[in-house]
């Protein structure tokens, strides 16, 4: 019986498959096509009107991963140094509180 | 001397519409809008083949910076448009009611009719009528959209299991598996309808 089921559904099976192939003559609205350039030119235009805010983005966006390795540097090294800026102003602070400046505490005079 | 469209090589047509030149896509558009649909009518309902084909030309455009000569231009294209038509259905399975409308005797006549034709003619003249387009529909829509689109090219197109994953970009072993399981899944689909 189940034999005769398989033979059965296997039958069916191959009916579904010439079934499938024949929906290759399914017909399609004219027009389509100029829908698709209609579309396709105002992408390009909207495209090509990006204004330079947007290409600063992009700009940035592509700079990212350079941004990342910067940060991830600049990091490393400070761990490295065991660098502590509250540590280190205060250090400044105290040993010549008459002539601190706030520039000394970054190098910068 | 400026060369004619038709003397521009593909290769020269896909760089210039790369570079800003939009109306040459036309051609592209003209000579491959057979090819194209012939995938989108297979593989999507018959209600979403007009706006899955604008999708998918729409897809090709966007993507030709990205489009690396290796397997030639037709390749890629079938490959964009099989991955266009999965993601349709994927959006009409995420939305779709589950209505299964229960068989007719339209239906039932035409399974008596193919499991017992006795000449092929009897049976390739069963299988193009409009009852087994709609029970393959019926069966197409009782899968997911990941079994519908791997049965329907390693099944019913006869893909390789290799070939149906480059198409879809999933693993072999993935696109294997699926398709086992959404042959089995037809077939007790199949086994239910006869009794």
């Amino acid at each position: 019986m189940k034999k005769r089921d398989n033979e059965k559904i296997d039958q069916i099976e191959k009916a579904l498959k010439i079934a499938y192939r024949n929906r290759d003559n399914i017909e399609v609205n004219a027009g389509w096509q100029t829908d698709v350039m209609r579309q396709i030119r105002n992408l390009h235009s909207s495209e090509s009107k990006s204004t330079p805010f947007w290409a600063l983005g992009r700009m940035a966006c592509q700079l990212m991963p350079m941004t990342c390795l910067l940060i991830s540097m600049v990091c490393v090294g400070l761990l490295a140094t065991d660098f502590n800026p509250e540590y280190e102003i205060a250090a400044l602070f105290i040993n010549s509180p008459l002539e601190y400046d706030y520039f000394l505490s970054f190098n910068l005079m | 001397m400026s060369l004619e469209p038709e003397e521009i090589s593909e290769e020269e047509i896909i760089n210039r519409i790369i570079n800003g030149n939009v109306n040459l896509y036309e051609q592209v558009l003209q000579k491959y809008e057979g090819y194209v649909l012939t995938i989108v009518k297979r593989h999507v309902p018959t209600n979403m083949i007009e706006d899955t084909i604008q999708e998918a030309f729409i897809r090709i455009y966007q993507s030709l910076p990205g489009f690396k000569n290796q397997g030639g231009f037709k390749q890629w294209l079938s490959t964009v448009t099989v991955r266009t038509c999965y993601d349709c259905l994927r959006k009409l399975y995420r939305s779709r009611e589950q209505v299964m409308s229960s068989m007719t005797e339209d239906y039932m006549h035409w399974l008596d009719k193919i499991t017992s034709a006795e000449s092929g003619e009897k049976f390739h003249q069963a299988a193009r009528q409009k009852e087994a387009k709609e029970i393959l529909d019926k069966a197409l829509k009782h899968l997911s959209a990941e079994e519908r689109i791997v049965l329907e090219l390693v099944h019913l197109e006869g893909y390789s299991g290799k070939e149906a994953a480059k198409l879809l970009g999933w693993s072999t072993a993935n696109v294997k598996i699926r398709a086992y399981r959404s042959r089995q899944k037809l077939r007790s689909f199949l086994a239910e309808l006869l009794h």
